[in-house]
């Protein structure tokens, strides 16, 4: 039944996303055109669009998101939803999953465009400054730092799923969308310190040096302190300091219990309006 | 006939107060129920307990010995009445995703119905009259082969004329070992199709027992009981 579900949930998002990754190539293919044949103001509008429709990628997937949960389990449509005969976990894993794909998606595509407006204005400083800044190191931060974001996802969609699960319980129904932005907040406040703290406390971690990049068991505030540049640590060599990982493990761990708790409030707490 | 539905000291509240208060009552398969009260009496909440939409609620309520969940949503074709269909979807592909999802539904059976009341599958929602959506979506749920029909007031809202066909898609598609729970305060179109009632108000029983004896015992059909009883 959850790949039923997902089916649907996937079509969903079929209907509205994948446009704005169209939009992106075309306007790509356009700002090629205009690069070829030298005409300058083409390749500003193609640049312009291509901005635009990144950032219409993520808005929309956001928007679906946000509406296909909230629509799909508290509007009208969650009168059919909720009366499926599949368990509400199943309901809302098969959200999860569909809006995981459609970010991961959406940030890809926005990553793409990042690459695509690179590439028509040979923008070689930029290379040149990150290089500055990463040394040779650039590649495994930029693998470390995709990664983390990758993790980062679920726990955005844990927050996002249990805030509106919250604001249909009886206690807020009545301005239910004022509290599920509320409660974003919140939950993403208290994300962002559980991921900090792990950074910081949980020893384990990596350490980037020239040879490459090595497992340490030490916490990054400890490795911090012993460079001696705890209060200025972007002063600090990049291969002294033990940058914790395990953020990753705490977004994990913060997605699942928000999306647990969301599933709980979910079967006794609400009500479809 | 066996108890499909038994529901014991069943009590509900909102914010604005309780809407049902220790309600218990049983009903057996193989009836059509009409469920009757006036506008907030508790019969959606009822029907939504039932269906499993609302799960704050205290007492027990048994569905075929199971309570509302997976089981006895399988078991059970609601009707709601809201429209809960997407806006985009059209009539054909409503009807595929009811066959995803319902084991007992039978496609050919709603596609039938679906050329007989003139509904094009091809349709969408947005594009229909109310009447027609409402036709769409009893069309949907009667064409599951579920042991309990909720129909929560699919007669509201529908000229006199569709009413009929709305009656006669119900009564041509419940197999007679299933049961069918009606709700309307539109008595008089459908009292002749009731083999109990049950009269709801302010989320009390007033009654629950056979028309025919209903009928029998006040000397009035039951629309005029009904006006008695809720005489303003």
């Amino acid at each position: 039944m959850l790949g039923k579900l997902l089916k649907y949930d996937m079509k969903a998002g079929a209907r509205m996303i994948p446009v704005t990754y169209l939009a992106i190539a075309v306007f790509y293919l356009l700002g090629l055109i205009a690069k070829g044949l030298h005409i300058n103001q083409l390749l500003a509008t193609a640049t312009f669009l291509i901005v635009i429709a990144g950032i219409a990628a993520g808005i929309l997937t956001l928007i679906y998101v946000i509406l296909r949960f909230h629509k799909g389990l508290f509007g009208a449509e969650g009168y059919m939803t909720q009366t499926l005969p599949v368990g509400k976990g199943q309901i809302v894993l098969s959200k999860v999953i569909a809006s995981y794909v459609w970010m991961v998606l959406s940030v890809v595509a926005a990553i793409l465009a990042f690459f695509a407006l690179i590439h028509l204005h040979d923008v070689k400083e930029l290379n040149k400054l990150i290089s500055y800044i990463f040394g040779s190191s650039f590649t495994p931060l930029v693998v470390f730092a995709v990664s983390t974001g990758f993790v980062q996802l679920i726990a955005y969609i844990g927050e996002l799923y249990f805030a509106i699960t919250l604001a249909n319980t009886r206690p807020f129904i009545r301005n239910n969308v004022l509290f599920s932005v509320v409660f974003f907040f919140v939950a993403n406040f208290v994300v962002g310190l559980l991921e900090i703290a792990a950074m910081l406390f949980i020893p384990i971690g990596i350490r980037i040096t020239e040879s490459g990049v090595s497992l340490t068991f030490e916490t990054m505030i400890g490795s911090l302190f012993e460079s001696g540049n705890f209060f200025n640590s972007t002063q600090a060599p990049l291969s002294e300091i033990s940058i914790g990982i395990a953020s990753g493990f705490a977004d994990l761990a913060a997605g699942i219990g928000l999306l647990l708790l969301a599933c709980w409030l979910l079967m006794r707490k609400t009500s479809v309006k | 006939m066996s108890k499909l539905l038994e529901i014991s000291n069943l009590s509900k509240s909102y914010d604005r107060g309780p809407v049902l208060h220790d309600m218990s009552l049983t009903v057996e398969s193989g009836r059509i129920v009409g469920v009757v009260g006036p506008n907030g009496c508790g019969k959606t909440t009822l029907f939504k307990i039932i269906a499993g939409l609302i799960g704050d609620y205290k007492g027990s309520v048994l569905i075929n010995g199971n309570p509302p969940g997976i089981e006895s949503k399988s078991i059970v074709s609601y009707l709601p009445e809201k429209t809960y269909l997407e806006d985009g979807i059209k009539a054909g592909d409503a009807i595929a995703m009811f066959a995803d999802f319902y084991q007992d539904f039978d496609r050919s059976k709603a596609l039938e119905m679906l050329s007989r009341f003139n509904l094009n599958a091809k349709m969408k929602l947005k594009t229909m009259s109310k009447g027609m959506q409402e036709k769409l979506q009893l069309i949907l749920v009667m064409s599951r082969a579920a042991k309990l029909y909720l129909l929560d007031e699919p007669l509201s809202g529908i000229d006199p004329a569709a009413r009929d066909s709305i009656l006669d898609i119900i009564l041509g598609n419940y197999s007679q070992d299933s049961t069918v729970m009606l709700s309307t305060h539109l008595i008089y179109d459908v009292e002749r199709i009731f083999d109990d009632v049950i009269m709801m108000n302010y989320g009390k029983l007033l009654v629950c027992e056979s028309a025919d004896s209903l009928r029998g015992r006040t000397g009035k059909s039951l629309d005029e009981y009904f006006r008695e009883v809720f005489k303003c």
